[in-house]
């Protein structure tokens, strides 16, 4: 019950936050809105969630402290966008990884969460690998030219065709 | 639907990983930061159907957060560069063939320092344009003093921000705020455009694509369509620019000839400052 109601105070922050980022004004205000509420959600996840793994959590978390304070300091201004792109995709693979470390706990699972694993997996996949090619591109580690593989668009459609073959 | 087993889930991420690279490949340049948005909102989603997952509310209800703006966002800058998402994530398919086709050298018009000094200290009113190359220079702090040396000798002045000037929405807005530019000095399209015959001068600070009448006059050009600030109907043009190469979509830029240009070459941030010590002088 207080779980519930301490995820629905940081539902709460993350709305605000949005609509505080949609102004130039009230946008570091929304910024800071949307960390608290984060912060919320994940102390709350942290103490409702199963104890066992209590100490590897906070090594993951002291982890993303040390990357990510760093670089979210260092960063320039004019290098933000490959940053929220690098960020952005390490999120979606967190989502796929997630997904499959539960599908492997879970042994007898219904069709819905099968379904949820499955969309995840590849959603989150995409996003990442996605992710990781617009930061080289920014970052001009690459070209920023559109690349066009012999047979791109093909190779891509027989990707999505397999990826639902698999999913099925 | 069958059991998938875990080596069907395993092969299902490398193929997802597969498609990520397929799909943002053959994204352009300047088109790239639509498909980061786009990809965030794929993050929402994987999100949000991980909450399915882990049966977590708060997952579903963050990550569809996430996936609705992320669409919406994606949505809106699309729009502001006049183009449709299918076209940006697809389109790069014919751009190829849209070459250099004019190599002769043409003639430009290249101003010193005191001439343009004099052009904006005598001017009534003054749009800037800026764009990702002050962002590079880290000239805001400059144009901004810039702006109020201009003010305190009584000339109107305003920046006109397109709304994908830098990299993405917001990007301007935030490197701008950082030099302290009051909010309500920043214009957007609509407000500019209208009246822009009656702007003694445009000032493009490292901006190109954003004031390219070609977006606008040129069918064949590869952002035709994306709206523009007509800065080429203002009274007059300074363009500074640190080398005659093209802007971010790699298009020639029309405005570079009018003979109502006047170029000023050199580092933004060098500009800038070398010009507010002449208009001191005026």
């Amino acid at each position: 019950m207080i779980v519930q109601l301490m995820y629905l105070v940081a539902a709460l922050c993350f709305i605000l936050a949005l609509k505080g980022l949609s102004s130039p004004k009230y946008a570091r205000y929304g910024n800071f809105v949307g960390a608290f509420g984060m912060l919320v959600a994940v102390v709350t996840a942290y103490l409702h969630g199963v104890v066992h793994n209590g100490l590897w959590i906070l090594v993951a978390v002291a982890l993303g402290v040390v990357v990510g304070i760093p670089a979210a300091r260092s960063v320039k201004m004019t290098a933000i966008p490959q940053m929220v792109a690098l960020f952005n995709g390490v999120g979606g693979a967190a989502a796929a990884l997630v997904a499959l470390a539960e599908f492997f706990a879970v042994p007898d699972s219904t069709v819905m969460f099968r379904l949820a694993t499955v969309l995840t997996v590849l959603i989150g996949s995409v996003s990442f690998s996605g992710s990781v090619v617009t930061f080289l591109k920014l970052q001009e580690l690459m070209t920023t030219r559109p690349v066009l593989l012999p047979a791109g668009q093909q190779l891509a459609i027989a990707a999505g065709a397999s990826s639902v073959a698999c999913a099925l | 639907m069958a059991v998938p087993n875990g080596f069907l889930l395993w092969l299902l991420a490398v193929v997802g990983l597969a498609l990520g690279v397929l799909f943002v490949l053959p994204v352009g340049g300047a088109d790239v930061p639509i498909a980061i948005s786009l990809l965030n909102a794929f993050t929402g989603l994987a999100v949000a159907a991980s909450g399915y997952v882990l049966a977590n509310t708060l997952l579903i209800v963050a990550g569809t957060l996430v996936g609705a703006s992320g669409t919406i966002l994606t949505r809106l800058m699309a729009q502001a560069m006049g183009r449709s998402l299918a076209n940006i994530l697809f389109g790069a398919f014919k751009a190829t063939t849209v070459a250099a086709h004019q190599d002769e050298q043409r003639s430009v018009k290249s101003g010193t320092v005191e001439d343009v000094a004099i052009l904006l200290g005598y001017a009534n009113n003054v749009v800037v344009v800026p764009g990702y190359g002050l962002a590079v220079a880290q000239a805001q702090h400059a144009a901004r003093e810039l702006v109020s040396q201009l003010e305190r000798r009584g000339v109107s002045v305003s920046y006109g921000i397109h709304p994908v000037a830098g990299r993405m929405p917001g990007h301007m807005n935030v490197l701008l705020a950082e030099a302290d530019v009051p909010y309500e000095q920043l214009k957007e399209l609509d407000d500019i455009n209208p009246g822009i015959s009656s702007i003694d001068v445009a000032l493009v600070v490292g901006a190109n694509d954003v004031v390219n009448p070609g977006a606008r006059d040129e069918p064949s050009s590869p952002i035709y369509g994306m709206p523009i600030f007509d800065v080429d109907r203002a009274k007059s043009v300074v363009f500074m620019k640190r080398s005659m190469r093209p802007g971010f979509a790699g298009v020639d830029n029309e405005l570079l000839y009018n003979p109502k240009t006047t170029l000023l070459f050199g580092d933004a941030k060098d500009s800038l400052t070398k010009l507010l010590a002449a208009v001191k002088q005026l």
